[in-house]
């Protein structure tokens, strides 16, 4: 009984979206909260949900408008666009790729085993004595008083006449600042339309970045965004050369996979943050055995 | 000593995201079951505005979370559900190690099932909402549907995928939605219009399953995304099949006792289903279908362009007579035709379609039927051809329904080079680009080439040449004999006529409606254009003169590129004309 009464897969019986009445109450005219209250009260409780649950988590649509060129019969004009888009796209990724090589690869000298060998020992044995010409009295000193490199720090006391100055100097220097300032004010009163001016140089330069700032957000809005540390690659494009198009559609042979190009799809819409598969296990399995003291061993047992 | 004031993100950004393995431990689920909640839930991972700060400071980039998403995430029941899994999995596990069969069997038995319901209806709180959803849901649907039973892919499912799809096409089969069909190397695209929802879609090519490369594509994921989908399309079929009048788990109207002794009525019926052949019973037959009923549009919109109103009636048109495109054909598919797809489109447009009886159940008509009006064939010749009906290619129906109206067969007839398949996706909106006019015939059908009309205009300009002597002499004849008429007659009238001029003088006369001289009315607009002009803001005014000299270059370049056609034309109209006159010469001779 317990068995037929579960839900089964695959058996829809309800209209999901019939409207439900709510006990006698009418909350048309309620405030949210006060309809939150109400309801918990009344046995039905109602949950918040989060509002980022009504939204679409990007704006590319789930299925995207198909390039004309890749029909199973297209028009000359179309296909030409489409190999044009494909070419170029595949052009900058040739440039980036030499580019890469050139920055990292071409950049250091190619060296070969034995000089790479040559040049440790070189490396290595810098500074050292060599073994076969040894001269006695190279570089052994006799003179036996040692003199070091900085000499000792003593500590000389400033007189009282010294320190007065001292300090009759800096009054002297605040003061000609304060004067400085003092002077600058007045004169900023005759520079009223200057500084009028500059502010709102500022104030236009400032907007025109705020500007900028929103346009770039906006466009952000509309792309990929990073969800985790594997970059996102979009799935390259898939077309058919000229001399592979058929004209009928019996003989068309399908090019991609539309599991991967929804894979893709996802990532791009942010729904699915890109990983790395792992195929193979990282933990190591466990290794059953039997204790040899367990293990039967049915030849030596005898059966009488 | 105890520091006072505010500790480092306990506030602002740094709060507000959990990495995702602290959600996984405020959770206390596995990975695997957190992404699946996650899945399920409709709960996705984030991109703050400051990474630092929303890392805690922390380098690198983390996949992040909001916290108030975790938080709902921890008031799901499923929760418990997915702990019950675990479980079970334990369990099953242990009695298959003690090699305890029965307890195993009796566990796999009971197996625990999560159910999706109410997630579907908290994440799409309307039906609405559900529909403008669906592109994923059934792309991913048709596409599992193909598979055949995978590794981390439940048993039933690509069978359940298939069942329900096979029953949404129904739908939009008696509702007649379908709007667009696009056929490319990826597979059919197809574009339908429920509720006033436009949904898309894709179906793979029928093809034998190819094995996926492993690193490609997270199957597991995949699935559980399907697992939702599932019951997503589950309850929107049993809604639309509800509106649209008809039983849900879907019932058939013929029963050929014939077939039914030969499989199992339940097989018998999905299959017949999956035919897509027959119309299904209504639930209430009183009841006819409420979308057959006419509604006109409202005549008072918001909108005040009187353009667009109209623009919006004629669409309406097209529609309607979109909805009834292939009504009174007949159809046969030949057996290397893609059944499906064709069955489908031919029905949603009211067709009859029949196939070989041995390809697949659910034929209605042989193929020596001579009621039949168009076989559909891919293949460049048939042995066996009947008169009385067009061999077409299937790209004819293809093209029919991006054009809405049934193109002329000539170009589809079997063994014919095909015209290119356009997409009816990309919106042509060729304004102020020049279309050489064997393009234009291509997109637009009303459209109609010259050099037909041309042949036959010269043709006719030799009789009319003929006629033409003719009709003058006789003109000439006739104003002879009308001047010698009027002469005698004008004596006798000139008195009437003063008396007629008096009487005209006392008459009261209706009123004349004054009419407006079109050619002030124009001069008026321009002004007031022009005074409009000059109301346009200075920041914008450049933007305004620069795009009006760019339309102003645009249509200049349509005029040249016109006016060499037409020269092109008429020169090689002269040298045809002049040629066949040569040989009329010879003839003569």
């Amino acid at each position: 009984m317990k068995k037929l009464n579960k839900p089964k897969r695959g058996e829809f019986n309800v209209d999901l979206w019939k409207e439900k009445t709510t006990k006698d109450i009418d909350t048309n005219w309620l405030s949210l909260d006060t309809v939150r209250h109400t309801l918990t009260h009344f046995g039905v409780k109602k949950k918040r949900i989060p509002i980022s649950l009504r939204k679409r988590p990007s704006n590319i649509p789930a299925v995207e408008p198909p390039h004309p060129g890749i029909s199973y019969n297209p028009s000359f004009q179309d296909h030409q666009n489409l190999l044009r888009e494909v070419i170029q796209k595949e052009m900058e990724f040739i440039k980036e790729e030499e580019h890469l090589n050139r920055v990292t690869t071409k950049m250091f000298k190619k060296v070969s085993p034995e000089e790479k060998e040559n040049n440790l020992i070189k490396e290595m044995s810098e500074g050292l004595k060599p073994e076969n010409d040894q001269d006695p009295d190279g570089d052994e000193d006799d003179d036996p008083t040692v003199k070091s490199v900085n000499p000792p720090v003593k500590n000389q006391k400033k007189t009282r006449v010294q320190r007065r100055k001292q300090k009759e100097q800096k009054d002297l220097a605040y003061k000609r600042q304060q004067e400085k300032i003092e002077k600058k004010k007045i004169s900023d009163m005759y520079k009223l339309k200057l500084l009028d001016r500059q502010l709102a140089a500022k104030e236009k330069k400032q907007k025109i970045l705020r500007q900028k700032r929103l346009k770039k957000k906006t466009l952000k809005a509309l792309g990929t965004k990073t969800l985790s540390k594997v970059k996102f690659e979009p799935l390259e494009p898939n077309f058919k050369l000229s001399s592979e198009l058929t004209g009928n559609l019996r003989n068309t042979e399908p090019t991609n996979n539309l599991l991967k190009d929804r894979f893709k799809s996802l990532q791009k819409r942010n729904i699915v943050a890109p990983a790395n598969i792992r195929l193979k296990r990282d933990k190591a399995r466990v290794k059953r055995f039997i204790k040899p003291d367990h293990r039967i061993d049915m030849t030596k047992i005898d059966m009488k | 000593m105890v520091v006072i004031g505010k500790k480092k993100y306990e506030s602002g950004e740094g709060a507000q995201f959990l990495s995702r393995k602290a959600a996984l431990k405020k959770l206390q689920l596995t990975l695997k079951e957190f992404r699946r909640l996650c899945i399920l839930k409709g709960i996705y991972p984030r991109e703050p505005r400051n990474r630092k700060r929303a890392q805690k400071g922390q380098p690198g980039i983390k996949t992040l979370y909001h916290k108030k998403d975790v938080q709902f995430l921890m008031h799901e029941p499923i929760i418990w559900e997915l702990r019950k899994l675990k479980v079970f999995t334990r369990k099953v596990e242990r009695a298959k190690a003690l090699r305890e069969f029965s307890d195993m069997k009796r566990y796999l038995s009971n197996h625990p099932t999560l159910k999706l319901d109410h997630i579907v209806k908290e994440r799409y709180p309307t039906f609405i909402d559900a529909l403008r959803d669906l592109d994923d849901c059934l792309t991913l649907c048709f596409l599992f549907s193909t598979f055949p039973s995978l590794n981390h892919v439940p048993r039933d499912q690509s069978l359940l995928c298939r069942r329900l799809t096979v029953e949404f096409l129904h739908a939009v089969i008696t509702a007649k939605a379908l709007r667009k069909v696009f056929v490319s190397i990826k597979g059919y695209y197809y574009q339908a219009e429920i509720k006033g929802q436009t949904i898309n879609w894709i179906v793979p090519h029928h093809f034998g399953f190819e094995p996926q490369a492993k690193n490609d594509v997270d199957f597991k994921m995949m699935s559980i995304f399907v697992e939702f989908y599932i019951i997503m399309l589950g309850f929107v079929n049993f809604r639309l099949y509800h509106t649209l009048n008809l039983y849900y788990p879907p019932k058939l109207t013929t029963h050929d006792n014939s077939e039914k002794i030969l499989v199992d009525e339940e097989t018998y019926v999905s299959e017949r289903i999956a035919a897509l052949n027959v119309p299904l019973i209504n639930l209430d037959s009183t009841l006819q279908n409420t979308e057959d009923e006419e509604f006109e549009m409202d005549q008072f919109t918001n909108e005040s362009d009187a353009t667009k109103l109209e623009e919006a009636k004629i669409e309406a048109n097209k529609i309607k007579k979109l909805k009834t495109l292939f009504k009174g054909l007949k159809v046969f598919l030949n057996r290397e035709v893609p059944r499906e797809p064709l069955v489908f489109i031919l029905r949603c447009f009211g067709a009859e379609v029949s196939w070989d009886k041995l390809l697949f159940v659910g034929a209605s008509f042989d193929e020596n039927d001579e009621t039949i009006t168009h076989h559909i064939v891919d293949r460049p010749n048939m042995t066996k051809q009947y008169i009385s009906r067009y061999y077409v290619q299937p790209q004819w129906v293809f093209d029919s329904v991006n054009a809405r109206e049934l193109l002329p067969v000539e170009k589809y007839l079997i063994g014919c080079i095909l015209p290119p398949h356009l997409s009816p996706f990309s919106d042509n909106q060729h304004d102020q680009t020049y279309i050489p006019p064997e393009e234009r015939a291509l997109m637009d059908p009303d459209f109609r080439l010259n050099d037909e009309e041309d042949e036959s205009e010269e043709e006719t300009e030799n009789e009319n040449e003929k006629e033409e002597n003719k009709t003058e002499e006789e003109d000439l004849e006739k104003d002879l004999k009308e001047e010698i008429e009027t002469n005698k007659s004008d004596e006798v009238n000139e008195k009437e006529q003063e008396r007629d001029r008096l009487k005209k003088k006392m008459k009261v006369k209706t009123g004349e409606v004054t009419k407006e001289d079109p050619w002030e009315k124009k001069r008026q607009e321009k002004q007031e254009y022009r005074l409009r002009e000059r109301m346009i803001k200075k920041k914008h005014r450049k933007l305004y003169r620069s795009m009006m000299e760019g339309r102003k270059e645009r249509a200049k370049e349509i005029w040249l590129l016109r006016k060499k056609r037409r020269l092109h034309d008429t020169a090689k109209k002269q040298k045809r004309k002049e040629e066949r006159k040569q040989k009329k010469i010879k003839v003569a001779e």
